[in-house]
């Protein structure tokens, strides 16, 4: 069937055995690709209680039906395992161009299963698969990985690889592309790392077919017309990167500094758009197939790099008081050399350095010491001194230093750059999501902040569980494709099901793809059970739940989380503790 | 849910019923508009004026089961339902909006010639039910066409919007009647219009 490639290779790295399988069709109808073929594979391939480090975990890359073609920002892929992390189901996403030559190689999905006992990179094109001996990339950071690589495959190679963070295991480990581009959330780099998988190697060149070229393209044609007239995606955006969002929400009371502390501060214009576009901007820079173009090719002295992005500019800066834009953005480049997830390590060092103000740290850690940031940026990824105890992320950090509840995350994965007591149904949303604290699950902001499509009351708790629901189910089908999540400020499930019915010749409304995102989510959640969550962890740090902040345009708000949860389950069909029902079960096609 | 998520609910309900009422898209006591809650959906009371909706005239019902709310709900209450149950809309309204009833009695279905309008809707079916009122087919027509567009106009009878918020619903409306308004305009004119997008978006 057009759009798809039809084949999933399957790498077991143990036994170095190749095979290649079709596509089940069965799974392809139902989870379509990228995340929610992740997902399913995962699902199936992955025992309870099975040690995320170990060879028994699997890995998936994968990509979606749209992925390589001329759908807007059709460069994404998708992997997905069980998170060293967190001990979820995860997913994590990338932009930059891997993703159309993994899928030129002429498969939807890479399975790799087992570990080597040497480093080694497996290497595709659209006739052959292997696996190389990668010693000599072993112990290089992501820059140097990505030059090596290029030196000996060609250009036409793109590689997704981890640094020495993913090396070492670290809890927080992304898995890099394009230098500078991410899948950065809950460890899959530590995953890849576990497997003594240095990097992939995709240099395929064959053709993605669509089904109808002409009504493809005019759904396109009317998409990039959607992005010329948004704001967001016109202007703001492409204007000021994602660092737009600084001031606004430092203005709203929802940018976290200090560890979530407060949520408001004077020096935030420091760190703002506004600031980097004047400062350090060289030139904007977009990935495959996408006219939005909010990346930002920067420069600090002679340093040149990507970033900072909003999220970075808060975990690294706001949120451990850094608001020196240089130092933010060198610890920035830092974490894409070394494979680090850089929310959750500039939110791993404010809950240190508000251990260490505690007196719970046996090292000194500063608020605002943009220089100790950086130097913990490099430790943590190598394991060394303190770093050891950062690269295990700040829920087993707080736990060893006895106060688990300076540690600010969900089910294990650190929070990102909007304070809930600001959003309350942004709230429910970190509390729910299966992969852990995240706001790429189901984004209330837009509805909360910036009234997209329509603004709500962000202090309210009424009806926020549908509209958190929805958007779960809505980005959980958009992952299947595998579209940016920007692309949502302007387009609804409507565009999306008529890209894919376009690209596939199946049919598929708006509704289909939503229903797609709904099984995903709940499949995610019956991994999460299996393995022992339930309502104990649908929750949020008390700070969020019983500290209301004394200052601020937020002062004296909590999140009252348990009514809106109560909803949350009643209407996904899940029992009190949060188990899908059988009834729920069997309308989405997951009965046993 | 608890008493001021309720009272939060009748609020909203109201003043979109009072702003339909005041655009003449609800005339007097005609049309309804509910929001979802969970597995409750609440709706506006059959009978009960559009500018004059109080607490008590918003019913609470099961959108699972058929409950004795049925009794005082909206003549219309089991097509809510249905594009409850057949959608992942929180909020639908059902209105009478004029010029949109003119053009479902004209056109097989209604193409908006302005910038805004095909922006937000592209295109407006028009279905055709035997019985346009409460019946099974029009339960059908609508929860399946709201699958693929955010507005429907049933001919000679009236629109349905649904949306995530009352707000979305209310702008599809306004947006589906100010299309319609200026499609019929430019119908009565006689002229041909210089901007029409109606040969492309007959494939949307």
């Amino acid at each position: 069937m057009a759009g798809w490639m039809g084949k999933i290779l399957d790498v077991d790295l143990s036994s170095s055995k190749i095979r290649v399988a079709e596509l089940d069709e069965q799974a392809r109808d139902k989870f379509v690709g990228g995340r929610g073929l992740g997902a399913k594979i995962v699902y199936d391939n992955v025992q309870p209680g099975t040690d995320p480090l170990s060879a028994a975990n699997v890995l998936v890359f994968s990509v979606g039906p749209l992925t390589g073609t001329a759908a807007p920002t059709s460069g994404r892929y998708s992997v997905s395992t069980k998170s060293p992390l967190t001990g979820t189901i995860l997913d994590a996403n990338s932009g930059g161009f891997f993703g159309p030559k993994f899928k030129s190689c002429g498969i939807d999905a890479l399975v790799i299963r087992g570990a080597a006992n040497s480093p080694v990179l497996i290497s595709l094109n659209e006739r052959n698969a292997e696996i190389l001996d990668a010693s000599e990339y072993w112990g290089k950071g992501v820059f140097d990985t990505t030059t090596m690589v290029n030196e000996k495959f060609g250009k036409a190679a793109e590689a997704a690889c981890i640094g020495p963070a993913g090396e070492n295991l670290v809890r927080m480990a992304a898995i890099m592309n394009d230098r500078h581009r991410a899948a950065a959330r809950g460890g899959v780099g530590a995953v890849m790392g576990s497997k003594k998988l240095k990097a992939v190697l995709a240099a395929g060149s064959m053709r993605v077919e669509v089904a109808d070229r002409e009504k493809f393209l005019f759904v396109v044609k009317e998409s990039n017309r959607v992005f010329d007239m948004h704001p967001i995606t016109s202007k703001a955006l492409p204007r000021f990167g994602t660092a737009v969002l600084v001031n606004l929400m430092n203005e709203l009371g929802l940018l976290p500094a200090e560890n979530f502390r407060s949520t408001f501060h004077s020096e935030a214009e420091n760190l703002s758009g506004e600031a980097l576009t004047k400062s350090i901007l060289v030139r904007r820079k977009g990935c495959f197939g996408c006219k939005i173009q909010c990346g930002r090719s920067t420069k600090v002295g002679n340093v040149e790099g990507e970033g900072p992005e909003f999220e970075t500019l808060f975990a690294l800066g706001s949120c451990c008081s850094v608001w020196d834009l240089e130092k933010v953005t060198l610890a920035n480049y830092a974490c894409n050399d070394l494979g680090l997830d850089t929310i959750s390590m500039g939110v791993t060092i404010a809950c240190a350095m508000e251990l260490s103000e505690k007196g719970a740290l046996p090292e000194k850690v500063s608020w605002g010491d943009g220089d100790k940031m950086l130097e913990l940026v490099r430790k943590a990824a190598f394991r060394e001194g303190l770093g050891n105890d950062l690269a295990e992320g700040s829920m087993r950090l707080a736990s060893k230093c006895g106060l688990p509840q300076v540690a600010m995350h969900s089910k294990g994965l650190e929070l990102p750059a909007y304070d809930p007591r600001g959003a309350k149904g942004q709230g429910l949303a970190y509390a729910t999501s299966n992969r852990g604290g995240c706001h790429l699950r189901s984004y209330m902001i837009s509805l909360e902040i910036l009234g997209i499509p329509r603004r709500i009351d962000r202090f309210s708790t009424t009806n926020k569980a549908g509209l958190v629901i929805s958007q779960q189910n809505l980005y959980a089908g958009m992952d299947t494709l595998v579209a940016c999540r920007f692309t949502g400020y302007g387009l609804d499930e409507d565009y999306y099901s008529r890209m894919l019915t376009a690209a596939t010749g199946a049919a598929y409304t708006g509704e289909d793809l939503m229903l797609v995102g709904e099984r995903i989510w709940n499949l995610e959640r019956l991994f999460n059970v299996r393995e022992g969550f339930g309502r104990k962890d649908d929750t949020l740090p008390d700070r969020f739940l019983k500290e209301p902040l004394s200052t601020g345009p937020t002062r004296g708000q909590v999140v009252e989380l348990e009514p809106m949860l109560n909803e949350y389950y009643k209407f996904r069909g899940w029992d009190h503790e949060g188990r899908p029902t059988e009834r729920t079960l069997e309308r989405l096609g997951l009965g046993s | 849910m608890d008493s001021e998520a309720k009272s939060e609910i009748w609020k909203e309900i109201a003043k979109y019923g009072k702003k339909l009422h005041d655009k003449g898209y609800m005339v007097s006591h005609s049309g309804n508009l509910s929001i979802r809650g969970g597995d409750k959906i609440y709706i506006k009371r059959r009978g009960a004026a559009a500018d004059e909706i109080g607490p008590e005239d918003v019913i609470e019902a099961d959108l699972f089961e058929e409950d004795s709310s049925i009794i005082l709900s909206s003549t219309e209450t089991m097509v809510h339902k249905a594009v409850y149950l057949g959608t992942s809309a929180l909020a639908v309204i059902h209105a009478h909006p004029p010029y949109c009833i003119t053009c479902s009695l004209i056109f097989d279905e209604i193409i908006p010639m302005d910038a805004e309008g095909d922006y937000v809707l592209r295109k407006i079916p028009v279905l055709v039910v035997n019985e346009v009122s409460g019946s099974k087919d029009l339960e059908n027509a609508v929860s399946s066409a709201l699958k693929e567009y955010k507005g429907v106009v049933v001919r000679g009878h009236g629109t349905f919007a649904a949306a995530k918020l009352m707000e979305e619903a209310y702008h599809i409306t306004c947006m589906m009647e100010a299309a319609s308004q200026i499609r019929y305009l430019v119908h009565l004119s006689g002229l041909k219009p210089k901007r029409d997008k109606t040969a492309e978006f007959t494939k949307w």
